[in-house]
C-alpha cells in the first residue's frame, strides 16, 4: 500500500490539474481576504451611501431625506467598527473563508475524483495486480490518498487565508487556544474527507467523468443538503423527526464548524441528544458517513469488474 | 508444469455466456498464439487471468498455484497488455512508467524506466504526454509497462495493433528475444497470422467462448499443407485400420468427426484400404489450404461440448 501511495504522490506532483487547483485555492483565499478588507473600508461605505443618495436624489421629501441620513449614519458607525478590521476568531475566519461554503470539500473532491477516473479512463488500473488482496490494497490506498489530499488542501487553505488576512491587517477578537485550533482542524479535515470519500464512491460506482463531476459539485456546493433540508422542513409537521435530519448531514456539520472552535466544546440545546457536545456530534456524524463510504467501497466498488 | 492453466473457466454477463468452460494450457517457455474471432472471448480470458474480471465459474492456476489461494503473488510475475495500453493520458511516457515502477516498489525505479524506454524505442519521446502519442507509440509504451516488472509470463492482447511494419518487426523481435534469452513465456493474441507464424510455438483457438483446439505450431504447419479428409460412419475404427495399414501415418479424428490425414501420404493406397474396410466411406477429399483458411475453418467450427 505504501508503494501505491508513493506512486500516487509522484503522479500528483506532476499533474497540471493539481497545480491549477492549488493556484485557484491560493487566489480564492487571498481574494476573500481582499474582498472583506474592501467591504470593511470607509471607502466602501462611502461609495454605497453616495450611490444610494444619487439614486434617491430629487424624489424624496425633507422628512424622508432626514430618515435616510440617520440610516446612513448608522451604517457609517458600523463601518467604523469594521474599519478596525477585527474578525471574530481565527477558526471562525477559516470556516467562513473556505469550509462552510463547501470550497475545501469541492476542491479536494474534484482532484481526487479526476485522479481516480484517470486510472480507469486510460486503463492504467489494469497494470495493478487485481486479485483479492491487490484490490483491497488499491481501494484502501486510494481512500487514504483522498484523506491525505484533503489534509494538504486544508493546510494550504488555512495557511493562505491566515497570511491573506494578516496582509490586509485583520486582527482577531477572540484568540483560539492551540487545543481549540487542533480540534477544529481535525474536525474540519474529517468534514472535508467526507466529501472526498463520497466523491470516491460516486467515481468508482459510475466511472463517468461527467456524472461524477456533476454529483460532486451538487453535493459539495450544499445544493443537495439544501434540497434535503427543504424537503425535511416541508414534511416535518407530519413527521417531527425529519426536523432533526439536517443535524445528521454533512451540511449540518459545516454549519457547526462554521461558528469557529469556541463553540465546539459548549453544549448546544438544538442538537439531539442535547447532552452531546458539538465536537462529539460532528465526530459521530462524520465517522458514520466515512464508515458508510468505506463499506460501499469495499462491499461494492472493490468487486466491480475492470473492463 | 503449466505456467498458465484454466479449467472450466466461465464468465457470464446476465444470461449471456462470454467464456464457456474454457480450458487452456500454457507450458513454460511457450510462445502461445491465442487465436479467435473478434468477440470470441480472448480479452475476457486474459482479464480473468489478471484478476480484472471475476470468473463466474472455473479455476485459474498460475505457475502451478491456484489463484484463488494466492493470486496476487502469482500475478506480480505477469506483465500484461490487454486491449488498449493502460496509460495515463495527462502524464508523460516516462512518468507513466515511473508511476507503475513505484507502485511495484522498485528501489531503482528511474534506471529501470530508462532501460525500458530504450528497450521499446521511446527514449526520444519520454517527456511527451501520452495523449499526444500515435497508436504505435502507445502500443510500444503499453508493452514497456508490461515488461517493467521483469515478468515470467507476458499476456499480450493484439500487440501489433497500430504498429507500422518496422514497429511490428521490432516488437516481434523483442518478444522472441525475451522468450529465447530470458525464458519468458508469452501468450499473444493477434489477428496477424503471419506474425504469429514466425514466433509461435503453440496455438490455442477460441470460438464462441470455448477452446476449439490447442496444438503445436508443427501440427498447424502439417495440417495447413496438403491433407486428406475422410468421413466415415465410425471414424475411430477407420483410424485404427489406417494406423495398422500405415504405421507412420499422421492422422486424427477432428471435433467434427472427420478424419484428417496430414504429412506425407499416398492417397490412392489409403483409398484402397478404406474401401476394403467395413465402415462406409461418406467422403474422401484432398485439401490444400493456407494457414488463414485453416484457422478460419477451425474458428467456424462448433466447440466440442464438455
Amino acid at each position: 500500500m505504501l508503494n501505491l501511495l508513493k506512486s500516487d504522490l509522484y503522479r500528483l506532483v506532476r499533474s497540471r490539474f493539481f497545480w491549477a487547483l492549488v493556484a485557484i485555492t491560493i487566489i480564492v483565499c487571498f481574494a476573500e481576504a481582499a474582498m472583506i478588507a474592501w467591504v470593511a473600508s470607509p471607502e466602501f461605505s462611502h461609495v454605497v451611501s453616495q450611490a444610494a443618495y444619487e439614486q434617491a436624489d430629487g424624489q424624496m421629501s425633507p422628512a424622508e431625506r432626514a430618515e435616510m441620513d440617520a440610516e446612513m449614519q448608522e451604517e457609517m458607525d458600523a463601518a467604523a467598527l469594521l474599519d478596525g478590521k477585527v474578525m471574530l476568531s481565527l477558526t471562525h475566519t477559516w470556516a467562513q473563508a473556505f469550509l462552510s461554503g463547501g470550497f475545501l470539500g469541492l476542491i479536494g473532491a474534484l482532484v481526487i475524483t479526476q485522479f481516480l477516473l484517470a486510472d480507469f479512463e486510460g486503463g492504467f488500473v489494469k497494470n495493478v495486480p487485481m486479485g483479492r488482496a491487490g484490490r483491497r490494497a488499491y481501494y484502501g490506498e486510494k481512500l487514504l490518498f483522498a484523506a491525505l489530499l484533503q489534509a494538504i488542501f486544508l493546510a494550504l487553505c488555512t495557511l493562505t487565508t491566515t497570511i491573506g488576512f494578516a496582509v490586509y491587517g485583520f486582527t482577531y477578537q477572540v484568540a483560539d487556544t492551540p487545543t481549540q485550533i487542533a480540534l477544529w482542524l481535525a474536525l474540519g479535515w474529517l468534514f472535508s474527507s467526507v466529501y472526498a470519500f463520497i466523491g470516491c464512491c460516486v467515481a468508482w460506482l459510475t466511472r463517468s467523468n461527467w456524472g461524477t463531476t456533476t454529483v460532486v459539485v451538487l453535493i459539495c456546493s450544499g445544493l443537495v443538503g439544501s434540497i434535503v433540508l427543504m424537503l425535511c422542513d416541508s414534511f416535518a409537521p407530519a413527521m417531527p423527526w425529519l426536523g432533526q435530519v439536517h443535524a445528521w448531514l454533512p451540511s449540518g456539520m459545516g454549519e457547526l464548524l462554521g461558528s469557529g472552535a469556541a463553540t465546539l466544546l459548549v453544549s448546544d440545546p438544538a442538537l439531539v441528544p442535547a447532552w452531546m457536545l458539538p465536537a462529539w456530534h460532528i465526530l459521530l456524524v462524520e465517522g458514520l458517513f466515512i464508515s458508510a463510504c468505506i463499506a460501499v467501497v469495499f462491499a461494492v466498488c472493490r468487486r466491480k469488474d475492470i473492463s | 508444469m503449466y505456467v498458465l492453466q484454466t479449467c472450466g473457466l466461465t464468465k457470464a454477463y446476465g444470461g449471456r455466456c462470454v467464456v464457456d468452460r474454457f480450458d487452456m494450457h500454457v507450458q513454460q517457455g511457450d510462445v502461445y498464439g491465442f487465436v479467435g474471432k473478434n468477440g470470441a472471448g480472448k480479452s475476457t480470458v486474459m482479464k480473468m487471468v489478471m484478476g480484472l474480471v471475476a470468473p463466474t465459474a472455473g479455476t485459474i492456476a498460475l505457475f502451478g498455484e491456484d489463484v484463488a489461494a494466492d493470486g496476487d503473488a502469482c500475478r506480480r510475475r505477469i506483465g500484461a497488455l490487454i486491449e488498449a495500453p493502460g496509460l495515463l493520458p495527462a502524464s508523460s511516457a516516462f512518468d507513466t512508467l515511473m508511476a507503475r515502477a513505484l507502485a511495484l516498489g522498485f528501489p531503482d525505479a528511474r534506471d529501470r524506466c530508462q532501460e525500458i524506454m530504450r528497450l521499446v524505442g521511446l527514449s526520444a519521446v519520454g517527456r511527451k504526454r501520452t495523449k499526444r502519442f500515435s497508436q504505435g507509440m502507445k502500443q510500444r509504451l503499453g508493452i514497456g509497462l508490461a515488461l517493467l516488472g521483469s515478468p515470467d509470463l507476458l499476456l499480450l492482447d493484439e500487440p501489433f495493433n497500430g504498429l507500422d511494419p518496422e514497429g511490428t518487426r521490432d516488437i516481434r523481435s523483442l518478444i522472441m528475444r525475451l522468450n529465447e534469452t530470458f525464458g519468458v513465456t508469452v501468450v499473444v493474441s493477434s489477428h496477424v497470422l503471419d506474425q504469429l507464424d514466425r514466433m509461435v510455438t503453440r496455438y490455442g483457438v477460441i470460438s464462441g467462448g470455448r477452446m476449439v483446439r490447442e496444438m503445436s505450431a508443427q501440427e498447424v504447419k502439417e495440417e495447413c499443407g496438403h491433407s486428406l479428409r475422410v468421413r466415415t460412419s465410425a471414424p475411430e475404427l477407420t483410424l485404427v485400420a489406417l494406423q495398422e495399414a500405415f504405421p507412420h501415418i499422421a492422422a486424427r479424428v477432428d471435433p467434427d468427426r472427420s478424419l484428417c490425414i496430414t504429412g506425407t501420404f499416398d492417397a490412392e493406397a489409403i483409398a484402397q484400404v478404406l474401401h476394403a474396410q467395413e465402415p462406409s466411406v461418406l467422403e474422401l477429399s484432398e485439401i490444400e489450404r493456407d494457414m488463414e483458411e485453416y484457422f478460419v475453418a477451425l474458428m467456424d467450427k462448433e466447440a466440442p461440448s464438455c
